[in-house]
């Protein structure tokens, strides 16, 4: 009976590959092989502390230089794939052209990817990386808090949307390099309740992480405010070639 | 959307993209909805299947069905394609060739009335001349009993506003009729169009208050809220605006366009912007976006639901009532129906996340609108807008994506205000241009016309109707159920941009060239613009594309030329008996394309212009622009009342007449058509020499040389024998034109000794008994006879004593109420006659 239905839906309203819009066949998932194909998932070895994935494909994981020298607030970061090809299409389109219908994708991807970093988990709250109100209007929505619904659904790990807010609009990071990201952000967020994240070990959740200065940012006023750890968990990892 | 290789990793994606598998009809509504459309449109020729049609589609259904369980599935979609063939084939014959039980109202259609009992079946619509009610029949009631019946019947009452509703049960003496529409090739049906509604028979009731309510049927108490709605609003639109405006607010609020006035009309139509009258999809569309925008923008005002719902899909979902409200509110008609199921349709598939493609969605609202109502594939305003949202959504992306340099998905760069204006304005040109373009062939199909100044008035117009007019208007319309003060303020602010927007669609209306008016494009030369259009925007593709975009710029150029010169090459003459009902129109092809136009037709009250539906669709449909003489036989209602839009609106040589001229309005404004046009105008009699064109010889035999004038004083009788009459020779065969002569001017012509034999006779007046006397039929001696007749005329012609004069003589008689257009071909030596209709 299910079959039916699947396929009378798909007889009237075909889904289309997310990406290059290629029609699919019936029971395939949102995308198809050959976009899939080329999205590169991120895999060992990467930095133990900010998860960014070397280049070379041997060896074990290690502290990355950046990770080194730089100070970091959470504990661990991870990511789920590379952000570049059709992973990056796809993300721009679910961005920026509203196609909000990716998001169930990435939260399948988001939860698989979530359950392989953390085998046994033990958040108490999930938040997300915030966006301005202005920037929130335009929008109409929060990419990230996207994600975070998502992904509590499958986990069950509670959420909170308004704990963590943004100040001061910045410039998008995208355009920024490491240096200036660290500057432009800080001090820019605000905590609300600083009593409900007192003692909480939370995963704090992105679209995407380029140098971690953003999500640097919000572990240190979390950490500030009173919570116990902070791993972050991002959809795609911005490797910056050199 | 960017599929090239980058990063220099192009083996990766080329080796992955090719080993995708072809499924048979990946899009497998298509070829369903083609199949479909394909057996709609078969369904309009009358091929007297004698099939049972409901037994032989659950065969195939059934037969389907056993396919898939033995997962044959080439046999599967060959049964499903075929039932949808047959199903398409099977509901327009049921439309057009209904096998109609004993007991229907048409089998009641005759000369004497019936007294009828029905209720109204829909809301009273308003017409120029009175009102139309569609009535569902009960019972036939005579003295002593009453006989059930069933079917619809088209009722016109002469009232302007009779105090009825729908489900209301009325009573009335009324002749009943089978809906008369003109038969001739290529033109408009209205007998179909009426069919297509399942009415077979119409009525008149001549005199006002010519009905007794005798009570109320069951009224579906949510019609009659919305009815009273609607009666509210119109009262309140009425009330507040004045005349030109509020027939306007009506049309864009309620959906009631009869009370236009024909002026407005036409400076709309001239512009190009007649689409903004009709509720349809476009307002539709508009109603839906201001109320989605208005609804996101408030709930944008808030962080809090921005972070706790899909603002967009809460939008989306609150609009969807207003839509149904709109379109409750605007009528509930067929095409407003059909707007609603295409607006809803994308809508509901931007909601449900399904809005991949619209370009398919477009096609599934298609394929629901024709299941829903079969005959919307032949109406106007379906396929108008199926057309213009289906061009736009296939080629502003390609266009604009060819207009713009680079293509790809990068993150969008803030853009200034100036620019995005500039971008907006981009956008609706390319919109409009795209939607007039792809709505062209359609346009010229159905209105021989096409607006070339709309390109610029569409840009202008619908921005200021769609979101300044129409809102306030339907604002307005909400607020004069709770705030009457703040309605009558937005209508009369509202009256202000109208009354402004009327006065710039005049000015345009009246530059020259504002409009051309087309002759009738054949399927050849649609699907060579279509084509055009497709190859058009892939132009970039390759080398193989421009050759085939060369190829139809070639055939189209052929075609043209085809046309163009056809005429000249002619060797033989035509005459075409041109269906007008009652009244003459006749229209001769010399060899090598000269055209002479006898008379024009025309009701006697003039109320619906048979030059502009009748003469003029047949004549563009023949591709004839140009009329070399234009002739009128005597200054009677029947015969020049057509000829005015002729005059005015294809080129004429000259204008030949009997000399007679009368006082009415109708003919003032022909004659200064005529001077206006200066076309040279001759006026004839018997003294006149013969004229040669091009192998035929017309001889004229009347009228005697008389002092021409105003001849009002004169008895009707005495008009006709002026008649002018025209002896036709072409080679061997000679065609004898009598105009409305009566006998004592074919006595005349008799002891003249004028050479009256001919081998076709136009039946003098229409077969009047008056005319065709014995001894004249005994000095014509026609082979072929032709009355040109209405049906269900007030006078029933032609007279059975004339019809058997000719019979006695053997001739065969033809008439246009029974055979439509009669057109008569000769090579000057055999003759061919070639009746419209089988008989």
């Amino acid at each position: 009976m299910r079959v039916l239905v699947k396929s009378l839906l798909h007889w009237i309203l075909p889904s289309q590959c997310y990406c290059c819009e290629t029609l699919l066949e019936v029971g395939q998932p949102g995308i198809c092989p050959a976009c899939l194909s080329t999205i590169r998932w991120i895999e060992p070895p990467f930095c133990t502390r900010c998860g960014v994935p070397f280049p070379s494909r041997v060896g074990e994981n290690h502290l990355c230089g950046g990770c080194l020298t730089r100070r970091r607030y959470f504990t661990i970061a991870r990511a789920i794939g590379y952000y570049e090809g059709s992973l990056r299409e796809v993300l721009h389109r679910w961005k920026y052209e509203e196609k909000t219908y990716v998001t169930s994708f990435f939260g399948e991807k988001l939860e698989e990817g979530f359950f392989r970093y953390w085998p046994r988990p033990s958040f108490d709250l999930i938040i997300p990386v915030p966006l301005h109100p202005k920037r929130l209007k335009e929008r109409g929505f929060n990419q990230a808090l996207l994600l975070v619904k998502e992904l509590s659904r499958r986990t069950r790990i509670p959420y909170a949307k308004r704990i963590l807010q943004k100040k001061i609009p910045t410039p998008p990071q995208v355009l920024l390099n490491g240096e200036a990201r660290d500057k432009g952000v800080r001090g820019s967020f605000h905590i609300q309740n600083a009593e409900e994240i007192r003692r909480k070990r939370i995963l704090l959740v992105d679209d995407v992480y380029t140098t971690g200065a953003t999500v640097n940012e919000c572990s240190r006023l979390l950490l500030k405010a009173g919570a116990e750890q902070i791993d972050v968990l991002t959809l795609a990892h911005a490797v910056l070639h050199h | 959307m960017r599929r090239g290789p980058k990063d220099g990793r192009p083996s990766l994606l080329d080796q992955t993209k090719s080993p995708v598998r072809i499924q048979r009809f990946r899009l497998p509504l298509i070829p369903v909805l083609i199949a479909y459309g394909i057996g709609l449109f078969g369904g309009q020729f009358n091929l007297r299947f004698t099939l049972q049609s409901l037994p032989f589609l659950l065969a195939l259904l059934s037969l389907w069905f056993l396919a898939i369980l033995l997962k044959k599935i080439r046999w599967a979609s060959f049964l499903l394609l075929s039932f949808f063939f047959f199903l398409g084939f099977f509901s327009i014959q049921n439309y057009l060739y209904p096998n109609l039980p004993p007991s229907h109202l048409s089998r009641f259609i005759g000369s004497e009335g019936i007294v009828l009992e029905g209720t109204i079946d829909r809301s009273p619509q308003r017409t120029r001349t009175g009102t139309q009610l569609l009535i569902h029949g009960h019972k036939i009631i005579s003295s002593d009993h009453s006989i059930p019946v069933e079917g619809r019947l088209l009722l016109f009452l002469k009232e302007p506003d009779p105090p009825l509703r729908i489900g209301d049960r009325v009573r009335f003496l009324c002749r009943l009729h089978r809906p008369q529409g003109f038969h001739n090739p290529g033109v408009f049906s209205y007998k179909r169009h009426l069919a297509f509604e399942r009415i077979y028979t119409i009525g008149f009731l001549p005199v006002e208050r010519g009905w007794v309510k005798v009570g109320e049927g069951f009224k579906n108490p949510i019609l009659l809220k919305i009815e009273s709605w609607r009666d509210h609003i119109r009262n309140f639109l009425e009330k507040e605006a004045t005349p030109p405006s509020s027939s306007l607010f009506q049309a864009l609020a309620l959906g009631e366009q009869g009370t236009i006035p024909e002026e407005i009309r036409e400076s709309f139509i001239a512009t190009g912007i007649a689409h903004l009258l009709a509720i349809s999809g476009d307002h539709l569309g508009i109603v839906a976006f201001l109320s989605f925008t208005l609804s996101l923008w408030v709930m944008k005002r808030s962080e809090y639901l921005l972070l706790s719902i899909p603002v967009k899909k809460w939008a989306a979902g609150l609009t969807l009532p207003c839509l149904l409200l709109y379109t409750f509110i605007a009528g509930g008609g067929m095409s407003v129906i059909r707007a609603t199921i295409m607006v809803l349709t994308l809508f509901v598939a931007i909601v449900f996340d399904r809005a991949r493609h619209l370009l398919y969605t477009l096609g599934l609202a298609a394929f629901i609108i024709l299941l829903f109502s079969p005959p919307s594939l032949f109406d106007v305003s379906f396929q108008l807008s199926f057309i213009a949202v289906l061009s736009i959504l296939y080629l502003v992306p390609r266009l604009s994506r060819n207009l713009k340099k680079h293509e790809g998905m990068d993150i969008p760069q803030p853009i200034s205000r100036r620019e995005r204006i500039g971008n907006y304005i981009r956008l609706s040109f390319l919109i409009t241009v795209v939607a007039i373009l792809g709505t062209a062939p359609f346009v010229a199909l159905h209105f021989n016309r096409i607006s070339l100044i709309g390109f610029f008035t569409n840009l202008l117009a619908i921005p200021w109707v769609g979101f300044l007019i129409m809102p306030i208007s339907l604002m307005a319309s909400l607020f004069s159920f709770f705030f009457p003060p703040l309605a009558s303020l937005l209508i009369t602010v509202n009256q202000f941009f109208l009354t402004l927007l009327l006065k710039v669609i005049g000015l345009f209306a009246s530059l020259p060239f504002a409009s051309i008016y087309l002759p009738t494009p054949t399927p050849l030369e649609m699907i060579l613009f279509y084509l055009f259009l497709f190859l058009g925007v892939h132009l970039r593709k390759g080398k193989k594309i421009q050759y085939l975009f060369v190829g139809v710029c070639v055939i189209w150029m052929a075609d043209l030329a085809y046309w163009h010169y056809q005429d000249a090459f002619r060797k033989d003459l035509q005459v075409t008996f041109i269906d007008v009902g009652h009244g003459d129109s006749i229209l001769i092809e010399f060899p090598k394309g000269k055209t002479m136009l006898i008379d024009g037709g025309g009701l006697p009250d003039n109320r619906f212009d048979i030059g502009k539906h009748v003469i003029a669709p047949f004549l563009w449909k023949k591709k004839i622009r140009r009329i070399d003489t234009l002739v009128l036989t005597h200054p009677d209602p029947d015969h020049f009342n057509g000829l005015n839009f002729i005059a005015s609106h294809f080129r004429i040589g000259q204008f030949w007449d009997n000399g007679g001229r009368i006082e009415s309005e109708s003919y003032f404004e022909l004659e200064k058509t005529l001077q206006r046009r200066k076309i040279p105008r001759l006026s004839l009699h018997e003294g006149f020499p013969p004229q040669s064109v091009n192998g035929g010889e017309i001889v004229i035999l009347n009228p005697p040389i008389l002092n021409s004038g105003f001849r009002t004083q004169f008895t009707p009788s005495f008009q006709n024998n002026q008649s002018l009459v025209m002896k036709l020779r072409f080679h061997q065969v000679s065609l004898l034109l009598t105009g409305d002569i009566e006998k004592e001017a074919e006595v005349r012509m008799i002891q003249k000794g004028d050479s009256l034999r001919a081998q076709v006779l136009k039946v003098p007046h229409h077969g009047s008994l008056s005319s065709s006397s014995p001894l004249f039929l005994e000095a014509v001696q026609p082979e072929y006879a032709v009355a040109s007749t209405g049906k269900g005329n007030l006078w029933p012609l032609p007279h059975p004593e004339v019809v058997d004069r000719y019979e006695r003589l053997g001739t065969r008689l033809l008439r246009t109420d029974l055979h439509g257009a009669i057109t008569v071909i000769t090579d000057g030596q055999q003759i061919e006659i070639i009746p419209f209709r089988r008989h």
